[in-house]
């Protein structure tokens, strides 16, 4: 984020710390979406589809990965709309969105001329340009036509590309818990006036920084009271969808969540891992569902889940797998539709060792979009044909 | 030649840049010694770091990071040659190895690599890059110690050309595949055939190349025929791009952080020619590194911000272990950086993310230890225009 984002997105932060009414504020694009919200979780490290989305009667799939595959009793049948395909057993908790028609699975997406790099395709992916020509992040851009500084959040310690727009980024918040200022009064009179005097160069930028904390000091404050009503894994990731729906029945107001999961790069001993971080995730949405539903928003909330690619088709010498190109796709929630938006995967049309991609992720990211009555042309810079998830 | 002067205001510049950590009777010191001299004096050969031995068991892991952790901070605030180990976190965000990553290794294999940044971290970028690329962390973390030739792990041969030397766009995913080749068979063990099952902490990994394990076979890497990892690397330390790469990265950390471009392609002349020591004395010696607009243009990171308050306020233990260590030690988790563990194989983003809320807010919190303490808060080297322990809150505060 350059100079003139920080100065932007303080003068937002002290307008709304001057008491304009977030709802007034907002655009009328704005406005017509506060209802519904978006919350995306980015799994940092390339899951792997095939290990998650399993062509288990593809002879195939088992010569080619003869110690990790999963095997074809464990494999959790998706039935007729599934095609030949199963999930993997630590997904069971989706299941039943599965046959309710509330999960959508999009296998194989991802981007012309695929880039193997984690760092190069997370980019790719958060600003949503192949071309990689974009600085600023998909939804970085969708919050510069808000008026609200809460507009989005980020649950994590530094705001991700995907949220930093040209005029603002989302605010990172780890914790509701911690995010507390535990100074001695003195301490906290005297940062509050540093905060007013300006500067210049990259001591303006800290003030800057200052200033947005001390807008989110506010903000997260008054949702400390909120309890969670669903029981949530003990985990990072899990506390995190927790304080996402705490957030969300405080009334926080962000259309926007957004979260994120590392630990998926599995070029060794893949299977125990891979097991325990989709445990994680399913664990998590079913809780965070279930909460929904007891504030009665489980119909306005879509989940969005993606990773920066999947991974080669081929096991590796140690029980695992490499850099692949398209990915796994999950999209889940009371207002979605759900189903198979994909085919099984070629196993035999790969590209050096993994598999192509056949959805575009701009065409999600436009259902996303739509879902939160966004502009998607406005925002992906092109017509994308939206995946029918709503 | 007369000796070029050295004022005070860039002497506290140099010693902040240089080894985020300071006093004003240092900053004094280097005045009277005069600008080359005081370069040099902070450029000397690093003092070693004390050994490592742990009563942890190979499964402690947790708590040998913690034993490692602190002794690394606690050397940085005694050492007589921080800048050395200001160097040493840049390698280690740089030639990256994450802790809770490298299942197997240990706190001794992390202090080990360490101290390879330590005794290679002045000298050329290639010797340094052929010991790393022999480094039992490095070869666990990014799975090299398991390639075989039947399925080459492309791990470290993608990040070895993505991260380490040329960068991306002057390689092919052919080429990482051929490299992943050349690499297969270099793996480590335990001395003596030891296994680790049955091993104390204290046995560190060895290299070893495992003959039965690698592909002999001819490779074609970059446009060359090739047969070894060895021959990989040797392409890579000659190839300017390399020095581009690391050159900007180093400008990045040392001036600011987006340095002008014709600077970059002299830093990577001289950082090729000379290597990481003759690339820093000639930085610190040009009129250009005391200039206002390079001045407090880098935001300090956790580290760097704990390391140098601890040291302003005449800190030189900290205890991991004890109570209120234990809250410090969780506490650079909360402010984003682990010691020994950075979050991703790029490293640590830096600059702004550092201010992030969650992690900013952190920070400040840390500031209540200092309230009401008797603290003797020497503040002239740690931040501009610091006087008192209320000054901490100064936006001046975060900036290097």
């Amino acid at each position: 984020m350059n100079r003139r984002d920080f100065i932007q997105k303080s003068l937002l932060t002290l307008a709304l710390g001057q008491g304009a009414p977030s709802l007034l504020s907002k655009t009328a694009l704005a406005a017509q979406s506060r209802d519904k919200i978006l919350v995306v979780v980015n799994l940092f490290g390339g899951n792997d589809q095939l290990n998650t989305l399993i062509p288990y009667r593809n002879e195939l799939y088992y010569r080619l990965r003869p110690n990790i595959a999963i095997k074809r009793e464990e494999v959790l049948d998706l039935g007729a709309n599934g095609q030949k395909l199963g999930l993997h057993p630590e997904l069971r908790p989706l299941m039943p969105m599965w046959n309710n028609g509330e999960l959508a699975i999009i296998p194989q997406v991802g981007y012309p001329n695929p880039n193997r790099s984690h760092f190069i395709s997370t980019s790719i992916w958060h600003t949503a340009d192949p071309s990689r020509r974009q600085e600023t992040g998909w939804l970085g851009r969708w919050g510069d036509l808000q008026d609200d500084p809460f507009c989005d959040t980020f649950l994590g310690g530094a705001t991700p590309q995907a949220l930093v727009g040209e005029r603002r980024s989302a605010p990172a918040i780890s914790s509701i818990d911690a995010f507390s200022i535990r100074l001695p009064r003195q301490f906290e009179e005297a940062f509050n006036q540093e905060a007013r005097l300006v500067r210049s160069g990259t001591a303006e930028e800290v003030r800057k920084a200052m200033l947005s904390l001390k807008g989110a000091l506010d903000k997260i404050g008054r949702l400390r009271e909120v309890k969670n009503r669903a029981q949530y894994p003990d985990n990072a990731f899990g506390r995190s969808m927790g304080d996402i729906a705490r957030m969300i029945a405080g009334g926080l107001g962000s259309s926007v969540y957004y979260t994120t999961l590392g630990g998926w790069d599995t070029h060794a001993g893949q299977p125990p891992r891979q097991a325990e971080l989709l445990g994680y995730v399913a664990q998590a949405i079913t809780a965070f569902r279930a909460d929904m539903k007891a504030i009665d928003r489980d119909k306005d909330v879509m989940i969005m889940v993606f990773s920066e690619f999947g991974r080669q088709v081929a096991e590796n010498a140690s029980y695992g797998t490499d850099h692949g190109e398209g990915g796994l796709m999950f999209v889940l929630g009371g207002g979605v539709k759900g189903g198979l938006f994909g085919s099984e995967p070629d196993l035999e049309d790969l590209e050096l060792n993994a598999l192509k991609y056949q959805t575009d992720f701009r065409n999600v990211y436009a259902s996303a979009l739509q879902w939160i009555a966004a502009n998607p042309r406005q925002v992906l810079g092109g017509d994308f044909s939206p995946v029918a998830l709503i | 030649m007369m000796a070029r002067a050295l004022t005070y205001p860039q002497a506290t510049h140099l010693l902040r840049r240089a080894a985020a950590r300071g006093r004003k009777q240092e900053a004094q010191q280097l005045v009277e010694m005069g600008l080359e001299a005081a370069v040099d004096y902070l450029l000397r050969d690093p003092a070693p770091a004390p050994a490592y031995t742990t009563a942890a068991t190979r499964n402690e892991r947790g708590q040998q990071h913690r034993e490692i952790s602190q002794r690394w901070l606690n050397h940085w605030l005694t050492t007589p040659t921080p800048a050395a180990e200001r160097l040493v976190l840049f390698w280690h965000g740089h030639l990256t190895s994450e802790f809770r990553e490298t299942m197997g290794a240990q706190g001794i294999d992390f202090w080990n690599q360490f101290a390879t940044f330590r005794q290679l971290g002045y000298g050329p970028y290639g010797e340094l890059l052929k010991a790393i690329a022999r480094n039992p962390v490095m070869l666990l973390y990014l799975n090299n110690a398991q390639s075989r030739k039947e399925h080459p792990n492309q791990n470290w041969a993608r990040e070895l050309l993505e991260l380490y030397t040329i960068g991306p766009g002057h390689y092919t995913e052919q080429d990482i595949l051929e490299a992943a080749r050349a690499f297969t068979g270099w793996t480590v063990r335990l001395p003596g055939g030891q296994r680790p099952r049955e091993a104390s902490a204290n046995v560190a990994f060895e290299f070893v190349f495992n003959r039965n394990w690698h592909d002999p076979g001819e490779k074609t890497f970059l446009g060359k025929r090739i047969k070894t990892g060895d021959e990989v690397l040797e392409i890579l330390i000659a190839h300017p791009k390399t020095y581009e790469f690391v050159g900007r990265k180093l400008l990045k950390f040392y001036l600011c952080p987006e340095p002008p471009e014709p600077l970059v392609q002299e830093a990577a002349r001289v950082f090729h020619s000379g290597g990481t020591r003759e690339f820093l004395r000639w930085l610190f010696t040009r009129d250009e590194f005391y200039s206002p607009q390079y001045r407090n243009a880098i935001i300090k990171s956790p580290l760097e911000y704990l390391v140098g308050l601890w040291y302003a306020a005449g800190v030189t233990a900290l205890d991991f272990e004890g109570r209120p260590g234990r809250g410090l030690y969780q506490a650079l988790a909360a402010m984003g950086q682990i010691p020994f563990d950075p979050p991703t194989v790029a490293g640590w983003d830096g600059g702004l993310s550092w201010l992030a809320e969650s992690p900013f807010l952190n920070r400040l919190n840390l500031l209540a230890g200092f309230a009401g303490r008797e603290y003797k808060l020497d503040l002239e080297v740690f931040m501009d225009n610091g006087s008192g322990a209320l000054a901490l809150v100064k936006p001046e505060a975060q900036l290097l």
